[in-house]
């Protein structure tokens, strides 16, 4: 039995990881867009939706602590169906979508790193924000008591069992819409984008819409599996959002399972995800986390040395037949 | 009209470097003066400043002449920071030989024989990173953002590599003593801040020496502003890539140092951190161009610090980020220009 | 058609880089249909004219028309959607992608370019894949390229990228197309179907062609006009035999120095 819960915790995160990795296939796999910020987006989506779902403090009971949402008592919380969750999910991901616009006009006409130096800025800024506004959302302390997806329906034990359902589902259905927009015409322009921006719009695309589109999709799926999170564990504080886990192991997740191949940016957030949780069961020098850190490095590095394309690694597509 | 830009442009060649440096410190400081601002705060940005432009000057020079985004630079500076660490409380209290405050200074003269061991070992290291990963890349001609993508493993290698050796609890170098210097204007200087002044102004000017009066310094000005033409004029680009790394690592090294010192504490993400500064300095002084990192530098430095008389001094990063993002709105190339 | 101003005017466009003068206040006129020739000494400017017309690169002063309309300072994408393509002089394929797909992405404006339509509408884009997919293919063996549709085009031989780049702006359907060197690595064999297509492609679909090119003898077979560059500025602008005639077409190519039959 406890493997089978201890599956499902595993199978949630590395679900939610995943969610992120496809929004990052888009950025970097499709487009060549480098966003080091991650973290930022994922802190983002997570409190979005955990302000808007969480209770407000019951003054009653001193709970320390104070945050500025109290949406939910306007009173849908009753109908049975949870409707905040998914109201949550979708402002996490219209806020993401919001902040992409913002750094993505300011950067995208430039030079390409510019928006790494971009997303790595908004990601500190994002983080120093939630860390100083107390009133927002209890500063370094954290905010608790995220309630769970149908809230108190559901018996605590069978709780992660739900919400791995809720978690592969969002995941089948955002893999399905990437898949699609990656193969389409659109994906087309984004794949010639990465290629050579010059010939792009030397053949008629207007690289610069283009690019802020793919952009704005990507941090949008981001923000969604921040919001994924949030319900997840239901506590955040600043410090979940350490670079190391919410922006340096999802690229190495990318890099690993096949940078533009949406199977393959899956496929790597489980195995990455595998292998960090694994290994600290090994003994020796894998239980010290500092050597996964180590590791997560080394691995991005050499995935780009010696398989650039991961293990799935993109697609060639065919032409299909035509009739006549 | 032409005329008119001719000499605009002949004024600004001629005047860009020393003078507008020069004019942006006296600015700063004259800023100071005014009654709303603490002149302590600016003379503390100064400082602060200084660090910025050591590793600014060697992210630029990288960024313009490898024409990549060295996102482990910061880590650079970690490493600097630790590897010195460990030759002052490690190796050198092996040795037997017994640290003595130096001075009114925090530290011991320990730190003085470790600036440059340090500042060698990571040059050493950073030319082996660009022998068995940098390397590669330039020959396969990959897109500059893997290049990037491979600078941020190796960012996270170092990082890691930093914790397993020393750790991720924060550390400090052996204090030694602890004094102020009282100056007028309510101006408390800790002397640790003066030695770190000295030692980046010694640096900057040794940089500069090396970039306008050797023909290994012309060269590599040469490829940061045109790689194209450089390549085309017979500059030996190995050799430059390699004095760039170099270069690059020495300051970054003896910045991490610096930084460590003017903090007073030592912890594995300070380099990571502080990229943020680093690389809108280098936004705002124009990519590639090592006097406008200087100069971003100092208003980077300087904002950031008076800011904080008005904002939480944690926003320390954003302010920093903020000025960065108005530049990109109104001046793309930087300052000074550079590459777009 | 006597009435209707010409299809392109450069007037008095001068292009400086720092301090070097690539383009000085060079002036010329295109009139619709046929094939004109651009030739001169290696750093006459003429692929500075090219970005310039073709929207690459914005001039320091001057005035271009398109049809009467004004395009300088317009991006490359902007002149593409009036009709006016352009190739490069290296050739810019879309590496890791098929011969087919770099050439499927030309067309403009594509339904299924909108983020949702593959969503929303996606028999729709089928549809229209399927149609652009069949029109990739005739192009294709137009340039004589069909036994490569599903290559990646990073691996084409130089030669091969050449007519690519061809084959992508047939893909446009434009008005003007501005061929840079487009024989540059081609074999002796392609060399003949090359100029052909062009001839073909001017003639049936109705394009404007200018060519760059080094290969005189192909210049002077397949263009009239021919517009010779030097410095900068034209400096004759005729039918082939005016410019071989021309002194001082001689003396450009004499006193720049560097050869030309590459």
């Amino acid at each position: 039995m406890d493997i089978i819960s201890y599956a499902a915790g595993f199978a949630i995160m590395a679900g939610i990881y995943a969610v992120f990795s496809l929004g990052l296939n888009i950025h970097w796999g499709a487009t060549g867009l480098f966003n080091i910020g991650i973290a930022g987006f994922f802190a983002l989506g997570a409190y979005t939706a955990a302000l808007l779902t969480t209770q407000p403090p019951d003054p009653m009971l001193f709970e320390d602590f104070t945050f500025g949402g109290n949406w939910s008592e306007i009173g849908f919380l009753d109908l049975g169906i949870d409707l905040w969750f998914f109201l949550g999910i979708a402002a996490a991901a219209i806020a993401c979508g919001i902040i992409a616009l913002a750094i993505g006009y300011v950067t995208l006409r430039l030079r390409d790193d510019y928006l790494a130096i971009a997303t790595l800025g908004i990601a500190e800024t994002v983080r120093l924000f939630f860390l100083n506004e107390k009133w927002v959302a209890n500063g370094s302390k954290g905010l608790y008591r995220i309630p769970k997806f149908l809230g108190d329906l559901v018996s605590p034990e069978n709780y992660d069992y739900i919400y791995l359902g809720v978690v592969l589902a969002v995941l089948v259905a955002l893999f399905i819409a990437v898949e699609l927009a990656l193969k389409s015409p659109w994906g087309r322009v984004l794949r010639a984008i990465r290629e050579d921006e010059v010939a792009a719009e030397a053949s008629g695309k207007n690289v610069f819409n283009f690019k802020l589109q793919a952009f704005i999709l990507g941090a949008v799926i981001m923000g969604i599996g921040g919001a994924l999170f949030a319900h997840n564990v239901r506590f955040l504080a600043p410090i979940t959002f350490d670079p190391l886990l919410a922006t340096f192991v999802i690229w190495a997740m990318l890099m690993v399972g096949g940078s533009g191949n949406n199977r393959g940016a899956i496929l790597g957030a489980f195995a990455v995800w595998g292998i960090w949780t694994g290994t600290q069961f090994l003994p020796g020098i894998f239980e010290d986390p500092n050597f996964r850190f180590f590791m997560i490095g080394a691995l991005i590095v050499t995935v780009i040395l010696i398989r650039p394309g991961g293990i799935l690694g993109e697609e060639r597509r065919m032409a299909q037949t035509v009739k006549d | 009209m032409s005329t008119l830009q001719n000499i605009s442009t002949r004024i600004r060649r001629k005047w860009a470097p020393g003078h507008t440096i020069v004019l942006i410190v006296i600015l700063a400081v004259a800023a100071g003066f005014l009654p709303f601002v603490k002149m302590g705060l600016v003379v503390n940005g100064v400082f602060l400043a200084s660090i910025i432009a050591l590793g600014a000057i060697g992210l630029t020079l990288i960024y313009g002449i490898l024409d990549f985004a060295n996102v482990a630079h910061g880590d650079y500076m970690t490493m600097g920071a630790y590897v010195a660490l460990f030759i002052v409380a490690g190796v050198i209290a092996a040795i037997g030989a017994e640290s003595q405050g130096l001075g009114p200074f925090t530290f011991g003269y320990p730190l003085l024989i470790a600036i440059p061991l340090t500042a060698a070992i990571v040059a050493l290291g950073a030319i082996a990173l660009d022998a068995v990963i940098y390397r590669r890349l330039r020959n396969w001609r990959v897109n500059t953002a893997v290049v990037s993508m491979a600078s941020l493993g190796v960012a996270i290698a170092l990082r890691g590599l930093v914790q397993i050796i020393w750790s991720s609890d924060t550390q400090n170098y052996p204090r030694e003593s602890r004094q102020v210097f009282h100056l007028p204007m309510d101006v408390r200087i800790p002397p640790d801040n003066i030695f770190i002044a000295l030692v980046a102004v010694i640096l900057a000017v040794a940089v500069y020496l090396l970039l306008t009066r050797t023909k290994m310094g012309k060269a590599m000005r040469a490829t940061a502003d045109n790689p194209d033409l450089a390549l085309v004029s017979g500059i030996e680009t190995a050799r430059v890539i390699r004095w760039t790394w170099v270069i690059g690592a020495v300051l970054a090294a003896v910045a991490g140092i610096l930084l460590a010192v003017f903090q007073a504490h030592l912890v594995p993400i300070m380099g990571w951190k502080f990229l943020i500064p680093l690389f809108a300095a280098v936004v705002l002084g124009g990519i590639g161009n090592p006097y406008g990192a200087l100069a971003g530098a100092f208003i980077i430095g300087v904002t950031s610090e008076v800011s904080t008389q008005w904002i939480n001094p944690s926003y320390k990063p954003a302010v920093a980020f903020a000025i960065m993002i108005a530049m990109l709105l109104v001046r793309p190339r930087g300052l000074f220009g550079g590459q777009g | 058609m006597t009435n209707s101003p010409p299809l392109l005017q450069v007037c008095d466009v001068v292009k400086d880089f720092g301090g070097v003068r690539a383009v000085d206040h060079c002036s010329v006129e295109i009139e619709t249909g046929g094939i004109t020739g651009l030739i001169g000494p290696n750093g006459a400017g003429k692929t500075t004219l090219f970005n310039l017309v073709s929207g690459a690169i914005a001039p320091t002063s001057g005035r271009i028309l398109f049809q009467g309309r004004r395009i300088e300072g317009m991006m490359m994408h902007e002149t593409f959607k009036l009709g006016l393509v352009r190739t490069f002089q290296i050739p810019r394929e879309m590496k890791r992608m098929t011969v087919l797909e770099n050439l499927m992405l030309v067309p403009a404006p594509q339904v299924g370019e909108r983020v949702w339509a593959s969503w929303m509408m996606p028999w729709r884009v089928a549809r229209e894949e399927a149609s652009i997919e069949r029109q990739a293919l005739e192009v294709l063996e137009l340039v004589n390229l069909a036994h490569l549709t599903n290559e990646y085009a990073g691996n084409l031989s130089g030669g091969q990228k050449k007519l690519l780049e061809l084959a992508r702006t047939l893909m446009a359907e434009p008005k003007m197309v501005l061929l840079d060197e487009p024989a540059a690595g081609v074999n002796r064999t392609l060399l003949q179907s090359l100029a052909a297509t062009i001839l073909q492609a001017s003639v049936d679909r109705d394009i404007t062609f200018v060519i760059i090119e080094h290969d005189i003898r192909l210049v002077m077979n397949l263009c009239d006009p021919i517009i010779v560059m030097a410095n900068g500025t034209v400096i004759s602008h005729g039918t082939p035999t005016q410019v071989q005639q021309d002194p001082q077409v001689l003396e450009a190519y004499l006193g720049g120095a560097v050869s030309d039959s590459s």
